[in-house]
């Protein structure tokens, strides 16, 4: 940790090695990746209310650009919004102050793994302005679909869309080898792996799960991107390859990597729940270890992307039992954080709104998935807008709900002031109430049979008998949840500048964080950090405080850097 | 200038963590690169399963002599490093180094010289599944032996100035020494 | 559930219907428990009600049983949910029945080209019939189609018939369907499969005896192909 002598300054502090620096970059690019995700979205859910308008700001919707819609807004959503904001900004801002280090173990791989992720978003972004626009083969991106150009009619926009992909999992690569070292290995004096926040654990888990699974992906992508140029064939039936093969090695990723997303989510929600009931975390160990199973069992669940695939069909008894079985630990963490509440003391923050709204609406996502999981009953669901219904039901809790609780609740410390509570409390109120009124019509239209990734909705018996109106108020709900999130931008900004000072610890938290001041400086403590006791230390028996907090300083320093 | 807390003292149960930031860091890369080659290793074998024949007849012979005492040559490079890593004398410690970034170039010298020997026999990556995992496995092989070199030099600097720390070194270039066996037999016996 | 639901016209959709029906019951109930549980403490337990919170951080076994007895439940419904899905996983995509034809069903960007076995019931003989978008078959008799694809993926989704089975090129994939009640279904591409993936429609039609009988008499065949 030499680097401090050699802090950058004027222009080149961008270039910081600090982990707060780069957890606020990653912040920042992922909120207007956000926003980016978030506007694609409206054009096709314009599109779908009223195919082939000439719509204000996105014009005619051909189905070609409503593919490359449908593909950008995926890829976005889960790689530049969710992973760079709850791995690249909570992982970083989090971990080593959590743990009381003074930075991350690498931090020079740290800022790489930052300008990596830039570079990337760079490459993706310019892809929507090479000829025959951006990507279109769905964020899947299935050969041979994806591997000729043919088949999409585009051509360097899904160069640039794999390049994109692959540079930003060498930049979580990076990150990911960071966050395991420095909780590992940095951890303050006195703090045993069962003694850290739950948080940490989660993206702890979180990480060990992607680098397990990225690699058979780079693999995969590699090999596509050799179809596509060096004329081998690996996806390729008439040159002896196998489009199932890349199925394989693209579940094989993409299944954990729902829960690499899900996991920090839980995490945040556990730390902002437990400081707003002022209530202990029920059972700890339990949940740690479920954390673990589920992640062990994520690996063994990938075909059930696959059943109708052509895969053999005896597999798909396997592959059933144990989807459905991941329940179980599914089931232990949410009634853990439910039972967390029980005879608490709940203060309601914004961000614990956000936290207890993140549960309710999760619960949906999950129930909803083991009914994709029973074989059976998927093959009828399977590419229809039951599954975008449940994908969003698990994704928008994980991804926007618990970045939201997490920002009202860390914004403090990232940036020494307190956002506007009231507009917090208008914010999630309209961003739930729409959330559900875009996606409770989705699950009935799946159940109708409205197919995903279509552009013209009127194509569709099923649509035309009367189902055609929800697909009209999921839009409208949609317009409002983007409309929604003007309050948040607003209050955003405006706390940057004019927010209360908050303090060290505005909520009375007793995780180590709240030790150093708001924001923390460079080296982050005045002095060695000792964890004296475990996270959640609240309303403990005996004390008069309801809280006590996890770490204390020694040896503060004698001149401040 | 602040008083800082060196990261080995705040190991909470021993004082020092077992494992330095550098070897720790180093494991997760070879355990996140052992399910990247995995994952090319079964795409051949399913590849290999739907062929007909393996290789398609009239294939030119992979150079599975040369390659088998290229295996020799890279396993001693690794023999090297592992035992400049043990050994204290720090002058036979730097030479060892040497010499085992020697033959590591060695290693990649001589099946580039195969691979331009196969180019020009017409085998390329579009020739067919065979010659298309061929190329892929050897490929990624390769630039991770490239990238091993690199840090082997960079060491091989530092240790001759008598710094230096060949934990991470050795643990990589172990993985990449032991993973040339098993996609020797994957790749030249079939 | 049902309300939503597409009619159903073949011999397994109630089954399929039955699985999903299931799921709904058991999985609803406990959404519903668990949202409840939620919501009663979440209001129950506001500071204004409760002003200070108990430390219950279930370190034993003991502590931990109103979270782990529930789910040891929850484990039950779930071998329930698994079997029955098997079951009926394994009627529809396994335990193919004896069929009195086979049809041959061809995706391609953007079209399904159906051949039909015609009058002797064979395929690749001169009397094949051969349809563009449009599927004929007899109401109450087991059919087997021979789904292939000749570009990219498809899917070959009839939803009154809660069938749905990709299209892999370079796979002939074998599967069955009775169709039970004689009318005219839309047929579906489910995989994203390029430009015209919206468009790629088709028709299903169910004759009854008499019916089918004269659609076979005034098809032409379409020359051994
Ligand atoms: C954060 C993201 C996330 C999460 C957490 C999940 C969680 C789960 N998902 Fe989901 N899923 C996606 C994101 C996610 N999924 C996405 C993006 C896709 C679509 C990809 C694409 O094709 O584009 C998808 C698709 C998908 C499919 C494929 C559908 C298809 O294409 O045909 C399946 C099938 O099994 C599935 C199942 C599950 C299951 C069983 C869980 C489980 O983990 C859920 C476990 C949780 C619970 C079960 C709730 C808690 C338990 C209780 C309240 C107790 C009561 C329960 C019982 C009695 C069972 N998901
Ligand atoms: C994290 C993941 C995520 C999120 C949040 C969303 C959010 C939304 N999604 Fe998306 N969606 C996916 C992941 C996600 N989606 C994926 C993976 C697919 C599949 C793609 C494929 O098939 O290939 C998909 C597909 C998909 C479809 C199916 C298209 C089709 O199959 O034809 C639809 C249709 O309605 C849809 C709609 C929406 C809507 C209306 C929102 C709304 O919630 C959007 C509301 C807007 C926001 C939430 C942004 C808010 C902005 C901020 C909060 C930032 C504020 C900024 C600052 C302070 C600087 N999505
Ligand atoms: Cu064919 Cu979609
Ligand atoms: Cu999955």
């Amino acid at each position: 940790m030499q680097h401090g002598a050699s802090q950058p300054r004027g222009l080149w502090r961008v270039f910081s090695l600090d982990h707060k620096t780069i957890a606020k970059q990653y912040l920042l690019t992922g909120l207007v990746m956000a926003i980016v995700g978030g506007w694609l979205a409206q054009g096709m859910r314009a599109q779908l209310a009223w195919p082939y308008r000439d719509f204000p700001f996105f014009g005619l919707i051909e189905p070609g650009r409503y593919n490359a819609l449908v593909t950008m807004h995926g890829t976005i959503m889960l790689f530049w919004v969710a992973m760079p904001i709850l791995l690249g900004a909570f992982g970083n801002f989090l971990i080593p102050l959590m743990i009381g280090a003074r930075d991350m173990a690498f931090p020079r791989l740290n800022m790489l793994s930052f300008w990596t992720f830039l570079l990337s978003t760079f490459v993706l972004l310019a892809s929507f302005f090479v000829e025959a626009g951006p990507a279109a083969g769905g964020w899947t991106a299935y050969p041979p679909l994806s591997a000729v150009p043919g088949y999409t009619g585009v051509d360097l926009g899904t160069d640039l869309w794999i390049v994109a992909v692959a540079l930003e999992f060498i930049s979580v690569l990076m990150g990911g080898i960071n966050f395991l070292t420095t909780t590992i290995n940095l951890r303050a004096r006195g703090m045993r792996m069962m003694d850290l926040p739950l948080v940490v654990w989660m993206q702890l888990v979180s990480s060990v799960l992607f680098m397990l699974s990225v690699g058979p992906l780079i693999a995969g992508a590699a090999m596509l991107f050799l179809d596509r140029h060096a004329g081998s064939g690996f996806f390729d039936p008439a040159k002896g390859g196998d489009p199932l093969l890349w199925q394989h090695l693209f579940w094989f990723f993409g299944h954990p990597e729902v829960y690499v997303i899900l996991l920090p989510g839980l995490g945040i929600v556990a730390e902002v729940l437990t400081a707003g009931a002022r209530k202990t975390l029920f059972g700890y160990t339990m949940i740690v270890w479920s954390v673990i199973v589920s992640g062990l069992l994520s690996f063994l669940v990938w075909s059930h992307h696959q059943f109708v695939s052509g895969l053999d069909p005896r597999f798909a008894m396997p592959f059933a039992l144990t989807t459905i079985l991941i329940s179980v630990p599914f089931a232990v963490q949410l009634f853990a954080l439910i039972a967390t509440l029980w005879r608490g003391s709940i203060r309601y923050s914004p961000a614990m709104l956000f936290a207890v709204g993140t549960i309710a609406t999760f619960l949906v996502g999950g129930t909803t998935g083991i009914a994709l999981g029973a074989s059976a009953a998927d093959i009828y669901f399977h590419d229809t807008y039951f599954v975008v219904a449940h994908f969003h039901y698990t994704l928008f809790p994980s991804v926007i709900l618990a970045m939201h609780a997490g920002i009202y609740h860390w914004f403090p410390k990232m940036f020494g002031r307190l956002m506007h509570a009231k507009w917090g409390h208008v914010h999630f109120w309209l961003t739930f109430v729409f959330f559900h009124l875009t996606f409770i019509p989705q699950f009935l239209l799946g159940l109708a049979g409205h197919p995903r990734r279509v552009a013209d909705p009127l194509q569709f018996d099923l649509l035309l008998s009367g189902m055609q109106p929800y697909n009209l108020v999921s839009t409208i709900g949609a317009f409002c949840l983007f409309a929604a999130q003007v309050p948040f931008l607003i209050n955003f900004c405006w706390s940057l500048w004019r927010g209360k000072p908050a303090g060290a610890n505005p909520w009375r938290a007793t995780t180590i964080e709240w030790l150093a001041t708001s924001p923390p400086p460079h080296d982050n403590f005045p002095g060695e950090v000792v964890a004296v006791r475990g996270p959640y230390e609240y309303s403990t028996p005996g004390s008069e405080s309801d809280w006590l907090p996890q770490g204390k300083l020694e040896n503060a320093d004698s001149v401040a850097s | 200038m602040s008083t800082r807390i060196d990261s080995h003292r705040s190991w909470p149960v021993t004082g020092q963590p077992p494992v330095s930031n550098a070897v720790l860091g180093t494991a997760i890369y070879v355990a996140t690169a052992l399910m990247f080659f995995g994952g090319l290793m079964s795409a051949t074998l399913v590849l290999r399963a739907g062929s007909a024949a393996w290789p398609p007849p009239g294939t030119p012979l992979l150079p599975t002599l040369v390659s088998g005492m290229n295996m020799v040559v890279l396993c001693a490079s690794g023999t090297l490093v592992a035992w400049a890593w043990r050994t204290r004398a720090q002058e036979s410690r730097v030479r060892a180094l040497l010499a085992a970034v020697l033959l590591g170039t060695m290693f990649v010298a001589v099946q580039g010289v195969e691979w331009a020997r196969l180019l020009a026999h017409g085998v390329q990556v579009s020739s067919g599944q065979h010659a298309a995992t061929f190329y892929t496995l050897v490929g990624a092989h390769a630039l991770h032996v490239a990238g091993g070199l690199a840090a082997l030099v960079i060491t091989w600097r530092r240790m001759r100035r008598g710094r230096g720390d060949l934990g991470a070194c050795t643990l990589y270039w172990g993985f990449v020494v032991l993973l040339w066996p098993v996609l020797y037999v994957l790749i030249y016996t079939s | 559930m049902n309300r939503w639901l597409p009619e159903n016209a073949s011999s397994y959709g109630a089954r399929i219907d039955g699985v999903m029906e299931l799921i709904f019951w058991i999985v609803g109930a406990w959404f519903v428990l668990v949202i409840g549980v939620l919501l009663f403490f979440a209001l129950r337990y506001h500071h204004r009600w409760h002003e200070r919170a108990a430390y219950v951080p279930a370190r034993t076994l003991r502590g931990m049983a109103i979270v782990l007895v529930p789910t040891a439940v929850i484990l039950l419904f779930d071998l329930v949910i698994e079997t029955a899905s098997t079951r009926v996983w394994d009627l529809v995509k396994i335990d193919i029945p004896p069929a009195a034809q086979t049809v041959r069903v061809i995706a391609k960007q953007y079209t399904w080209t159906i051949v039909h076995p015609g009058a002797d019931n064979q395929l690749d003989t001169a009397d094949d019939i051969s349809e563009l978008n449009v599927m004929h078959v007899p109401a109450g008799e087991v059919v087997h189609f021979e789904l292939l694809s000749e570009d990219v993926i498809h899917s070959f989704f009839l939803p009154n018939l809660r069938l749905k089975q990709d299209a892999v090129p370079g796979r002939t994939i074998r599967g069955w369907f009775e169709a039970t009640r004689p009318g005219t279904y839309q047929l579906v591409c489910a995989e994203l499969c390029g430009l015209g993936h919206t468009n790629m429609r088709g028709r299903l039609v169910v004759h009854d005896a008499e019916g089918y009988r004269a659609w076979l008499g005034s098809a032409s065949p379409a020359g051994g192909k």
